[in-house]
């Protein structure tokens, strides 16, 4: 097992050292630079050009280029950003990143369990004219043009009916004399959603023994009804007092990218439910647990669902990375300021060391939900295992 | 979590009456007291703790408990599409300068001169009078010296001084600041090579209010006048502390930085909106502004707060308007939408007054929201054109004949009134139409073809051609008005020259402007017609940069088309055409025209000290091009633009530029309605 993680992480380095040398170098190739707009100014002399090609290094070979900025990388200096000059990567990451944290952490849990519950259906029900309009449903919300659609929902709920914000994160008006900028509203949220998150887990591993199903059912809802009253507590009292106004501000221009989201996200994971349950469903003790007399529900959720649940759960690890990374058409459409506008912008402005610096916290997150992925996997699968040692 | 409530809603009906039910429903009504009670609990405190609040961030320039300035009410909401780069003047005006960046700057800064809007006429700003003329020194430098007006304030109450224009070039020179400032200050006295070159050797307060800009030659109206003269001056009073290294300067937040403006910051929110609000203090407001039919503006400011002044500046005859100056709202505010789309739909909403857009609306979303109640369409040309070049430093593009019989042979007016349905104006010249005094007539060939039909054109081309001694083993014919030529074949230059095969016009791909690809398919064919393989290169932006002008590349390309944006003050074709300029060394002359002619009448016009005087130079540059055709100038489209008709109103729509371009949304005259 040590030497199957010690190979994985041997590799892992290798994967990272190649990424990091090829996006340098495919950022390098694009066309133009980040000060072409210098170039093309006839207002200004061409020293203006010279001037800030040399501040940035840009007239040194791309060799040197890529290796020094590895070297740097590798001590922690990520440089300037070309456009935000002298803010540096890390700055401007560590701006961004709370709002893309917040909306697409709610967004994959709502996507994910959405699309969970309603594959466990699909499976289950098979032939029945719910499976063939629910799957139909899902195939059409899978493959939709995404901006279009997403627009489509901008303009109807917006426009059209006026029950939700176009776009933003807040209402300007209502934050004109905020007494904290949104960041800070954000990671307190982030904090709350994520203590919230983890107290809705304990209740779940806590009540999942009782054998009961209306009991473990009640107790479970107990406890969510708990969770939040205790919210309301907490977010009436000290500064968070202050803050919720705020805070609600940002949630209601949560709903619409996450509703959007979730309608063409929810299908991936309900589909692949679907088909892994009814492998799962053809299995030996699903009959067993039939002749025992236990209850369909019970099977389905207890028995055939939870064995699925593996393949899902893989898959959901791996969409964890868009978390970070956030998504381009949502953030643009939806005027999120997060990390995917970040990164589009500084790939569009040729500003490569905050492109880098992005891709790599991305690069670095990713490997590691796999690395994650392939020891848990290790782990649960003893033919890994043996084949490594072997 | 919905589907969650459902699946327990369903469940627990099922057992109503139950212990368990009761214990809920206990759960319940005591939740919904907590949230009813809590509700109540959390707007009294919010009341009372608000001003209590300490711990705000140093993006936040309004506490809660400031009272609300007197002065203008309203808000003018206005939608950008970017976040801008800083809130500092410094970085902005260096690298960091994006239009959007420059739309939310607050007015940090102040000038000798600046011009009126919306007739760009130069009047003074901090100036007493617009000084046009140096004083010789004898040691082969010049001095403009410029007297400051007394008595105004930045916002922080320290006086605008000539102090200020000699901290501002010293910090400039001192810190070897770059982007803009080169331009405005030339500070470069000497090149990589240690030749001399043209620059400002320095700029001192020759006393409190006096300013003593000194160059090392003497220059004329766009080095003067139109740059050094209009260049950004800081207070040295708060900057100077500051300005230790270019580092520490350019990481400055500038939301407290003095302003000479009625505007300061107030809430910076990145990634989401900024605000302005009207300084109750200021001394910036107010004053009338008249505009006159001749071109000049006159100029009445007395607020009872700062200084009174009165001046009229260039030809003030014929009828006139005037407009007031404001502010008449008390805040601005800049929204930020990535897309737009949604920013358009916003603006339908009602959310927004106006959408700060330099590159305008496009044709038919304009023409959707003609029909939208309340919005206002405005249509205004823009400073620059869109541009056919040739590289004339290879064959066949260094045959003025060739340059010229494909001037003739491309039917600008079939493509724009047919292909793209009249949405562009045709341009002839490198200056604007728009600006009538400087713009020349139309002379040389161009003009020889303008009236020609599509077979005159041909045939004229062609004629150019065997006029200048080029040759054809068949010289091919034009059939008709509703077809193509059939091409001369094997044809040659004078010397016999054979033009090279699957010459590429570099344009912009559709994506990026689908006007100017649709016309290099059009100039490509009409060039084939001519017996030439020619064939249009669609292409992305960066790409025709890097080849058309980078100095390793610049004889790597035949033809290539982008646009220009430019300066109100019409000096580009110096930049474009004259040979010191040429890109192989660096410079903006892409096409690698060299004509001593040209360029002494360019010297001239650089040197040229008066409007009348640079008008002439000005057009026998223009005709000089109009004979050489280096570029084939092709078009410009309209800048379209839209706001709220119902909620704000302007003194003035029609302005070159349009709103976006000429006053940024025009938040300092703009009026509410509501």
């Amino acid at each position: 097992m040590y030497k199957y993680v010690f190979k994985r992480i041997y590799q892992l380095i290798i994967v990272f050292f190649l990424f990091l040398v090829t996006s340098y170098v495919l950022f390098d190739s694009i066309p133009g630079n980040a000060f072409q707009n210098l170039l093309l100014n006839p207002e200004l002399p061409p020293e203006a050009y010279e001037q800030v090609i040399k501040l940035y290094g840009l007239d040194k070979p791309l060799t040197e280029r890529v290796f020094l900025y590895i070297g740097n990388f590798f001590q922690g200096d990520f440089g300037y950003s070309y456009k935000h000059y002298p803010r540096t990567p890390i700055d401007l990451i560590a701006e961004r990143l709370p709002r893309t944290l917040m909306l697409f952490a709610m967004v994959n849990i709502v996507a994910f369990y959405t699309g969970f519950l309603i594959g466990k259906i699909l499976a289950w029900r098979r032939g029945s004219k719910s499976e063939t309009w629910i799957t139909v449903t899902s195939v059409f919300s899978y493959t939709i043009f995404y901006p279009w659609f997403a627009l489509m929902m901008l303009w109807f709920f917006g426009y059209k009916l006026d029950w939700l914000p176009i776009g933003k994160f807040l209402y300007p008006e209502k934050w004109y004399d905020a007494p904290y900028d949104s960041d800070v509203i954000f990671v307190s949220m982030i904090k709350f959603t994520a203590v919230v998150s983890i107290l809705q887990i304990l209740v779940y591993i806590f009540t999942r023994n009782i054998e009961s199903l209306n009991l473990r059912r009640n107790a479970r809802f107990a406890g969510f009804m708990v969770l939040t009253i205790a919210s309301l507590f907490y977010w009436n009292s000290g500064d968070l007092l202050i803050q919720k106004p705020y805070a609600m501000d940002i949630a209601y221009h949560m709903i619409l990218p996450i509703f959007t989201v979730t309608v063409v996200a929810f299908a991936g994971t309900a589909l692949l439910t679907r088909t892994t349950m009814m492998e799962v469903m053809k299995d030996d003790f699903i009959l067993t647990a039939r002749a025992k007399g236990l209850s369909q529900r019970r099977i389905r959720d207890r028995h055939a669902a939870r064995n699925a649940l593996l393949p899902v759960v893989t898959s959901f690890i791996f969409t964890i990375v868009t978390i970070i990374d956030g998504s381009v058409l949502t953030e643009t459409i939806f005027s999120w300021p997060g990390m995917g506008q970040l990164i589009l912008q500084a790939v569009l402005e040729e500003d490569i060391p905050v492109a880098m610096a992005s891709f790599s916290f991305i690069g670095i997150f990713a490997l590691i939900a796999h690395f994650i992925a392939d020891i848990s996997y290790a782990y649960l699968d003893p033919r890994i295992r043996i084949q490594s040692q072997g | 979590m919905w589907i969650f409530c459902i699946q327990k809603g369903e469940k627990l009906s099922n057992f109503r009456g139950s212990k368990t039910w009761r214990l809920i429903l206990l759960f319940s009504v005591f939740a919904m007291v907590v949230v009813a009670c809590g509700g109540d609990t959390a707007e009294e405190e919010v009341a009372e703790e608000a001003p209590e609040t300490t711990a705000a961030p140093a993006t936040t320039a309004a506490a809660a408990e400031e009272v609300a300035p007197s002065g203008p009410d309203g808000v003018y909401k206005m939608a950008i599409f970017s976040d801008p780069q800083s809130n500092n003047y410094w970085a902005y005006y260096d690298t960091e300068s994006d239009v959007w960046t420059g739309y939310v700057m607050s007015g940090q800064v102040t000038s000798l001169y600046t011009l009126s809007i919306p007739n760009y006429q130069l009047v003074v700003n901090m100036a007493g009078e617009l000084v046009e003329t140096s004083v010789d020194n004898g040691d082969g430098t010049f001095t403009y010296n410029v007297p400051v007006r007394q008595g105004y304030t930045w916002s922080d109450g320290s006086p605008i001084t000539a102090h200020d224009w000699q901290f501002t070039f010293d910090t400039v020179k001192g810190l070897s600041l770059g982007g803009n400032f080169l331009s405005a200050y030339p500070y470069l006295c000497e090149g990589d090579d240690g030749a001399s070159k043209n620059c400002v050797v320095s700029i001192v307060a020759s006393d409190d209010y006096t300013v003593s800009v000194t160059f090392n030659y003497d220059p004329g109206l766009s080095t003067w006048q139109y740059g050094t003269a209009q260049g950004p001056a800081f207070s040295k009073a708060y900057w100077e502390s500051i300005a230790t290294d270019k580092e520490s300067l350019y990481a400055h937040d500038a939301i407290n930085a003095p302003v000479a403006s009625a505007f300061v910051y107030d809430k910076l929110e990145q990634g989401a909106f900024y605000t302005w609000k009207y300084d109750a203090d200021t001394m910036w407001s107010g004053g009338t502004t008249t505009i006159y039919d001749g071109g000049g503006t006159s100029i009445d400011w007395d607020n009872g707060k700062a200084p009174a002044f009165s001046g009229e500046f260039g030809n003030t005859s014929g009828d006139s308007f005037s407009y007031d100056s404001g502010p008449f709202v008390g805040t601005v505010e800049y929204t930020l939408y990535s897309d737009q789309d949604a920013a358009y739909l916003a603006f339908q909403n009602g959310e927004v007054d106006f959408v700060l857009n330099p590159l305008g609306v496009k044709r038919n979303l304009f023409n959707q929201l003609a029909t939208v109640p309340g919005v206002e369409l405005v249509q205004n040309m823009p400073l620059g054109m869109r541009y056919f070049a040739h590289n004339t430093r290879l064959f066949p593009g260094s045959d003025k004949a060739f340059r010229n019989a494909v001037a003739c042979v491309v039917d600008r007016d079939f493509i724009i009134n047919s292909v793209l349905q009249g949405t562009v104006e045709r341009m002839d010249g490198t200056i604007s139409g728009a600006l009538t005094a400087w713009a020349p007539p139309l002379t040389g060939t161009l003009a020889d073809c303008q009236d020609l039909d599509t077979v005159g054109k041909w045939e004229k081309a062609i004629s150019i051609l065997q006029d200048a001694g080029w040759t054809a083993d068949d010289w091919g014919e034009h059939p008709g008005n509703d077809t193509r030529a059939i091409p001369p074949t094997g044809i040659k230059g004078p010397n016999g020259e054979v033009p090279p095969e699957d010459m590429l016009i570099y344009a912009p791909g559709p994506g990026y402007d689908p006007l100017r690809n649709t016309f290099s398919l059009f100039i490509a064919d009409y060039i084939r017609q001519l017996g030439f393989d020619v064939t249009a290169r669609p292409t992305g932006f960066s790409v025709i940069v890097d080849i058309v002008f980078g100095a390793e590349n610049c004889k790597n390309w035949n033809f290539y088309m982008l646009g220009w944006g430019v300066g109100i003050y019409p000096d580009s074709a110096v930049a474009f055409f004259h040979s010191r300029n040429d890109s192989c060394g660096g410079g903006f002359n892409t096409p690698g025209y060299n004509n001593p002619e040209f360029d002494a009448v360019a010297d001239a016009f650089e040197a040229a000290k008066t409007v009348d005087e640079a008008i002439k130079l000005s057009n026998q540059m223009e005709a000089i091009l109009f004979e050489d055709l280096p570029y084939l100038v092709l078009f410009n489209p309209p800048v379209l633009e839209v706001y709220r008709g119902d909620t704000v109103e302007y003194p003035f729509t029609d302005v070159l530029g349009g709103l976006t371009d000429a006053c940024e949304g025009c938040p300092g005259v703009v009026k509410t309605k509501n």
